[in-house]
């Protein structure tokens, strides 16, 4: 549709030009002293529907001109010219429309997928971390909203993300943050350059999940440590990180330590496949609840093994459970392997 | 105070530019220069803006450091960089970082070169190409601990725990079955791993493969060379050791 109007602008220019051109020749030719300039000026003068007077047909009527071929003439560019200039005004002015409905549309259709969404997260901002972060949730298949303010950076990162669902515009408004849905999502991560703007958003990210009494992770990056985290504890922000702090760690160890690749190394960047250390949490209704990890039977219906059980939220972990190790409601399993099959264990933890 | 040099600094570290994580890498060095006080690494800050040096000895007052350019090869001449030990390239350029790698790498082929880079995929693969030992991206390792964190919480406790060395400590440990073991020729769940060393096997690389299989089944043959990975204590690991020999 926007490719057909933009072809049909061309022409309706070329007309106007080619009307033009013969206006301008056609009067250097049948008038008296008229250089090509001043033709040119009479024609668009005249097409304008201006007519000052200085200039035209008649006034520079030749004496030996024959009038009926010169104001034939002159009638002719009259209606064919209006007529093209007309239809190009048109034109152009249903190409810049459309442009913007087919913006608006698109909007619209965004809007109604984000709002679809449950249990997805949202990130604020599409720099570099959030990136990387936009490729892990993507890896491991779960859905997220992209709010970034810069429509340009929206386009690259559409290259790599096909279906990306994303709000663009600013993510410190909250009316902004509220159309990706934070009441239906599992966790909002803000990675705004400003750590002043994260701050902002976790600021009123807690307050909405207080509200709501919702399951919500709120995390941040920060530059300083020191100075930001007190603050973002106080804010409500479940997970703060810097990654300079953390990133000059790993680079200090690094320095003394001889880089040796450890087997999680190794299965994090499995090029065969998605392969994670991820937890499920056994919901009541789950026919895990009240089994032991033999009766249980994991390993069959999923190919995985329950690498360790934590039994309460900040509690030791039991790990290498025996077959004789019982399975409740709450319990968080941790297990490792490929993605589909941990989505696979996730939905019959959840009794779904 | 700037060009007497530092030939007489041997086996330091050389920290170039004095950024956010130039700061905390000094913070993060003092601890363990003073808990290895018998070979330590001395630090050398080399930065080009006067300004930034002085405000670092307010805080770290005795602290060796340089005013200058490290992108110029005599600069680090200077700074004695063919008997460093290391150097930190962490200037906010890529391109100053990548040209630091270079020259430190050819100055001295022994040196330890941890770069850290913006962008994993581009510059990345050149640090390394350049004689990096390693590169490390602070936007990559914040990215994926903010989703670690947001989306597995609890498995990402799971994973400090494995990481941090704490008494006793929960670790993986690849086991190579060594010939004639008593534990080839069997199945999984024929040895009963777990009635014997509390483990559960949770990969298994077979001798003759490159890669690993996760979460092995119950028939999985075992043999000479091949690699069980397992997780557990340091006691249960040192019982599967020795009944892979076969001295239990």
């Amino acid at each position: 549709m926007y490719k057909i109007l933009r072809q049909r602008s061309i022409k309706a220019l070329v007309l106007v030009l080619t009307v033009f051109a013969i206006g301008t020749v056609g009067f250097h030719l049948l008038l008296d002293n008229l250089t090509l300039m001043d033709s040119l000026y009479l024609t668009v003068v005249t097409l304008a529907t201006v007519g000052y007077g200085d200039l035209s047909p008649h006034i520079n009527m030749p004496p030996d001109g024959n009038p009926y071929v010169i104001k034939l003439f002159a009638i002719l560019i009259i209606l064919v010219g209006m007529g093209s200039v007309l239809y190009g005004l048109g034109i152009m002015t249903e190409y810049l429309v459309s442009g913007d409905l087919a913006r608006r549309r698109n909007e619209k259709r965004m809007l109604k997928l984000i709002s679809s969404l449950k249990d997805h997260y949202i990130v604020c901002g599409g720099g570099r971390s959030g990136h990387y972060i936009m490729q892990e949730l993507k890896k491991t298949l779960r859905p997220f909203v992209l709010i970034e303010k810069s429509e340009e950076r929206i386009r690259e990162l559409q290259h790599e993300f096909d279906d990306l669902l994303y709000v663009n515009d600013d993510a410190t408004q909250d009316d902004i943050i509220n159309q990706a849905m934070p009441e239906n999502a599992s966790g909002i991560i803000a990675v705004l350059p400003d750590e002043k703007d994260n701050l902002f958003i976790v600021m009123s990210m807690a307050q909405k999940k207080k509200r709501s009494g919702k399951q919500l992770r709120i995390a941040a990056k920060v530059e300083h440590f020191k100075k930001m985290a007190p603050k973002m504890k106080s804010a409500g922000a479940d997970c703060i990180i810097s990654p300079e702090l953390i990133s000059s760690r790993r680079m200090v160890s690094e320095m003394f330590r001889p880089s040796v690749t450890t087997f999680l190394d190794r299965m994090l960047n499995d090029d065969r496949a998605v392969i994670r250390v991820e937890e499920v949490t056994v919901s009541h209704n789950s026919d895990l609840a009240g089994k032991t990890v033999k009766d249980a039977r994991i390993h069959d219906r999923t190919g995985l093994l329950v690498v360790a059980i934590r039994k309460d939220a900040a509690g030791k972990f039991i790990s290498n459970p025996g077959p004789e190790q019982s399975i409740e409601p709450n319990d968080v399993l941790i297990s490792m392997g490929e993605m589909d099959k941990i989505i696979n264990l996730r939905r019959i933890a959840e009794g779904k | 105070m700037v060009s007497v040099g530092f030939k007489h600094l041997k086996e330091h570290i050389i920290i170039c530019g004095l950024g956010t994580t130039a700061m905390y890498i000094i913070e993060l060095l003092e601890p363990i220069q003073k808990e290895t006080a018998k070979h330590a690494h001395e630090n050398l800050v080399i930065d080009s803006s006067e300004e930034a040096i002085n405000k670092l000895k307010t805080q770290w007052p005795n602290i060796n450091c340089m005013i200058g350019n490290a992108t110029d090869d005599d600069v680090l001449e200077q700074a004695n960089i063919r008997e460093a030990y290391g150097i930190f390239p962490v200037l906010s350029s890529e391109k100053d970082n990548l040209y630091i790698t270079m020259a430190a790498r050819q100055l001295n082929p022994r040196i330890r070169i941890v770069a850290r880079t913006a962008d994993v995929h581009n510059t990345g693969n050149k640090l390394f190409k350049g004689g990096a030992n390693s590169v490390i991206s602070p936007n990559l390792m914040g990215g994926l601990r903010l989703v670690s964190e947001i989306v597995r919480p609890h498995a990402t406790d799971f994973l400090d725990e494995l990481l941090h060395q704490a008494d006793p400590w929960l670790h993986i440990e690849e086991v190579i079955i060594p010939s004639d073991s008593s534990l080839s020729g069997h199945m999984l769940k024929e040895i009963e791993l777990h009635k014997r060393c509390g483990l559960n096997i949770i990969a298994l690389k077979k001798y003759n493969h490159s890669l690993y299989a996760y979460n092995p089944s119950g028939t999985v043959l075992i043999e000479d060379g091949d690699t069980i990975v397992v997780l557990g204590y340091s006691d249960q690991i040192d019982k599967l050791e020795k009944l892979a020999r076969g001295e239990d």
